[in-house]
């Protein structure tokens, strides 16, 4: 079924199919204004300059690993075979009981394929760097593979921000996603989540859409990158049966998510399990309340027993996360919000209840609490921060930040960097910087680790913002303006003014109260519940969105007031 | 809880309404049962787990075979490092009580550091690692097929502040086998004719010279691998079935590294070998004594 203009008939039967693009703006497509369209471009390239800045630096750990990727790929070898073998020469070795290699769903491999093969025709000679875990052993990576290894991800970076516009019809989903700190580091200097993330973010989109096809196909693409997008799969569904929504919509959506996700799988299978197993057998640690078993922390009285009390607590892990789910899911089923919002709380939900949360699992939750932030204002816009605050503090105190030079140093120092590889200097390493501080290191890292897991759990639990579909026709004219022609469908509208407004397109939206309480004063200010044939929460909302227009000043452009399901 | 499951399907009501009435009544007892069965799955997977590997510590010996060619690793001792046999007949025995490892001109057996095991039983791998203060061995011995072995070795150079990396690794690796006839070294393959005394009596006491089982092919390849590497030690001529023959019951590989890169684990060098059985190699002159080191 295809997205339509929100309807104004009033529902035939209490059981009827509500409407899924409730939270999209009213058209889309449409010309673009050319100062809007220099603002996109300006904010690309400076994105992408940004980005480009970032190329030489990135995760020792995770770029060799994916360096090791790449020849997998150029030698068209499975990097699970790689990750198998890796894995007992490290339990034989002592290492660790496991090598962390690639471990992720395959999808990749099909990005990446063609990408290693280009740099294999560069590179002929390159070959493997398996480098000892907890050493600074970087191998010399040269620019050309950062080219190639980032370039899907400012691809699919370009993505996520695009969508975001779409779904609130400003720029400023664009730009804030854009040139986030967090975002820039995660995406700029250590892996590809971002591919994950945009699978999530397009499916959201098309299920607003309603081209449930399409949103199973995203989110399994996502799936098939890393696992998380998979958490969403119970989310969408419950979310079209809350909706009402036929049997087939359901069955659409899932048959589409499955079929994907096996052609994807392919023949690499056998590799899936067994990264399913690692990640099964992992312990805990990072932005969570485990991390406290993995630190060293002198209160920490089990630290006699640190390893097999952090292996014992770890082994819960896996059906506390499941637990943890079910609740978040029953949860967001219950209690009245918009896809996106059960879409952020599912994520909560899983940060909540696993026992590792990694520094770049929060960038899936980032556009979500962003939108959350971008409609609903108030506590949502510190909800928001904190969720790209905390993370960016735990990386630099936890990785720390300084790590992320040592492959710029070999990038651009060459051999004379090789002394690095087992003195682990990087130029900052004195007792004045917080995580080479014997004192606040470890404090530190588990604070901001229980920091992220009790904002997580508060956003879980807070109640979810309501805010009021305001993306209805334009029925009453202005207090200030001439009389407003209603908006022509598949007109883009950034502002909330109507589209026949004299220089509409040029406007700012953020910066214009006036457009504000045009927005709206779109909304039928005295109508009864049902009156101008609209659903009856609209109408309940229209009017509490002109009280409160007309009480404050800072409300959001097209978020009058709160309301909704 | 029966009359309220039967009014949510004689209501006339779509499908997904009914569904969420289905889960709201539902969800709460769902959750906390399958939170009881996924503990119960997981449980006995480690127990699973836990088993086998208490089984494997037990015997101290690691065995896989493939048609008639066998391979054993022994964890318990210097040699049969791993064994490789052909229908229970020795073919070659690698020895870590005579192989030699040295760093920066420190010399030891190495048998003499610390070990450390892991096994594949799908791939039929073994993998054992010998470490030293500043470096470390890793063994891969992998059945191929049921005349293939392969026994892959790499090395690391360890270093870190107070304990530098060495600059040069040397590696002395012991093949052993009770009588190899007529050993020639051709570039990267030494070959052989295994011979092994006949079952019940000893050699000393033979009247005929056995005949051999087949012919063994030792190939080298790697970073560290040259035609330098074969070191045939212990050789003498002896009486064969078709004439004299040159004998000898060691072979030694060498593999050098200068400046290894450090923490990184770099390939050493790869042993194939490859096992004719029935088969022999023409009769040639004698191969000149090439003494061991």
């Amino acid at each position: 079924m295809t997205a339509s203009a929100p309807s104004v008939a009033a529902p035939a039967a209490p059981d009827a199919p509500l409407p899924l693009d409730d939270e999209l703006p009213l058209a889309h497509g449409g010309p673009m204004g050319q100062r809007r369209r220099r603002l996109l471009w300006a904010i690309a390239l400076l994105a992408l300059v940004l980005r480009a800045l970032l190329l030489p630096f990135g995760h020792q750990w995770d770029l060799t690993v994916d360096y090791n990727f790449f020849i997998d790929l150029a030698h068209n070898r499975s990097p699970y075979d790689t990750f198998v073998m890796l894995s007992h020469v490290a339990r034989s070795a002592g290492w660790d009981t496991v090598y962390e290699y690639y471990a992720y769903p395959p999808a990749p491999f099909y990005i990446y394929w063609p990408l290693a093969h280009i740099f294999a025709l560069l590179h002929p000679s390159a070959t493997y760097y398996i480098a000892l875990p907890n050493t600074p052993s970087t191998p010399i990576l040269p620019l050309s593979f950062d080219v190639l290894f980032k370039l899907p991800i400012w691809a699919a970076d370009l993505g996520i921000a695009t969508l975001l516009m779409r779904m609130t019809g400003t720029a400023r989903g664009f730009r804030d996603y854009l040139l986030n700190p967090y975002v820039l580091l995660i995406s700029g200097a250590w892996t590809f989540d971002a591919i994950m993330v945009l699978g999530m973010v397009a499916a959201v989109y098309f299920v607003s859409r309603g081209r449930l096809g399409w949103a199973g196909v995203a989110l399994a693409f996502g799936a098939m990158v890393k696992f998380i997008p998979a958490l969403i799969v119970p989310t969408i569904v419950l979310y079209l049966i809350k909706k009402q929504r036929p049997f087939r919509e359901i069955v659409t959506f899932v048959v589409a998510f499955v079929v994907t996700c096996v052609v994807l799988v392919g023949p690499f299978w056998k590799g899936l399990i067994e990264v399913v197993t690692f990640h099964a057998g992992r312990v805990g640690g990072g932005m969570t309340w485990v991390g406290i078993f993995a630190s060293s922390l002198p209160f920490n009285v089990m630290n006699p027993q640190q390893g097999p009390m952090l292996m014992a607590v770890s082994a819960f892990g896996d059906p506390l996360l499941l637990i943890m789910l079910l609740l978040g899911y029953w949860w967001i089923f219950v209690k009245d919000m918009s896809l996106s919002h059960m879409t952020l709380l599912t994520l909560c939900a899983f940060f909540v209840g696993s026992k590792l949360v990694n520094e770049q699992y929060a960038l899936s939750a980032i556009p979500f609490v962003w939108l959350a932030s971008y409609r609903a204002g108030g506590v949502w816009r510190w909800f928001y921060r904190l969720f790209w605050i905390v993370p960016l503090s735990f990386t630099i105190m936890h990785v720390p930040i300084d790590h992320f030079f040592y492959v710029a140093y070999h990038t651009i120092l060459g051999h004379r960097a090789d002394s690095m590889s087992w003195t682990g200097a990087t130029g900052l390493d004195y007792p004045v910087v917080p995580w080479h501080s014997a004192l606040l290191d470890q404090p530190l890292v588990v604070a901001l680790g229980l920091c992220f897991f009790a904002l997580s759990l508060v956003t879980l639990l807070w109640r979810p913002p309501r805010y009021v579909y305001a993306y209805a026709a334009p029925t009453t004219a202005r207090p200030d303006s001439p009389t407003p022609t209603p908006e022509p469908p598949g007109t883009l509208s950034f502002l909330g003014a109507p589209a026949g407004a004299p220089d509409a397109s040029e406007e700012v939206p953020e910066e214009s109260d006036a457009s504000e309480a045009d927005a709206d004063a779109r909304e039928p200010a005295t109508a009864p519940a049902g009156a101008q044939g609209g659903h009856p929460i609209r109408a309940r909302a229209a009017q509490r969105g002109v009280r409160r227009a007309k009480r404050a000043t800072s409300a959001r452009p097209h978020m009058p007031a709160s309301t909704g399901r | 809880m029966l009359s309220s499951l039967s009014r949510v399907f004689t209501e006339h009501r779509t499908l997904t309404p009914r569904l969420r009435a289905l889960l709201k009544l539902y969800i709460t007892p769902i959750v906390l049962l399958g939170g009881v069965l996924i503990l119960m799955v997981y449980h006995f997977r480690g127990v699973l787990t836990l088993a086998t590997s208490q089984n494997n510590a037990f015997h101290g010996v690691v065995s896989y075979s493939q048609g008639s060619l066998a391979l054993s690793f022994n964890e318990n001792a210097g040699a049969d490092r791993p064994t490789i046999t052909y229908n229970n007949r020795n073919l070659v025995t690698y020895s870590e009580w005579t192989s030699v490892v040295s760093a920066d001109g420190v010399t030891q057996s190495l048998w003499n550091s610390y070990h450390g095991y892991n096994a594949d039983v799908n791939k039929r791998q073994v993998y054992s690692t010998a470490t030293g203060q500043n470096w470390q061995i890793i063994e891969v011995v992998t059945l191929v097929n049921d005349h293939t072995a392969r026994v892959a070795f790499s090395y690391v150079a360890r270093g870190q502040v107070g304990n530098p990396p060495p600059q040069q690794i040397e590696l002395d690796l012991a093949h052993l086998h009770t009588t190899w006839y007529n050993p020639t070294v051709s570039g990267d393959t030494f070959t052989a004719d295994v011979v092994n005394p006949t079952p019940g009596q000893p050699q000393s006491q033979s009247t005929t010279e056995p005949k051999p089982d087949g012919v063994i092919h030792i190939t080298i390849s790697g970073p560290a691998a040259s035609s330098q590497s074969f070191q045939i030690g212990s050789l003498k001529s002896t009486a064969g079935p078709n004439g004299m023959v040159s004998a000898t019951t060691q072979l030694t590989t060498r593999y050098i590294v200068t400046n290894p890169t450090v923490n990184v684990m770099m390939p050493l060098a790869t042993e194939t070998i490859t096992f004719e059985p029935g088969q022999t190699q023409p009769i040639g002159p004698a191969p000149t004594v090439v003494p061991a080191s």
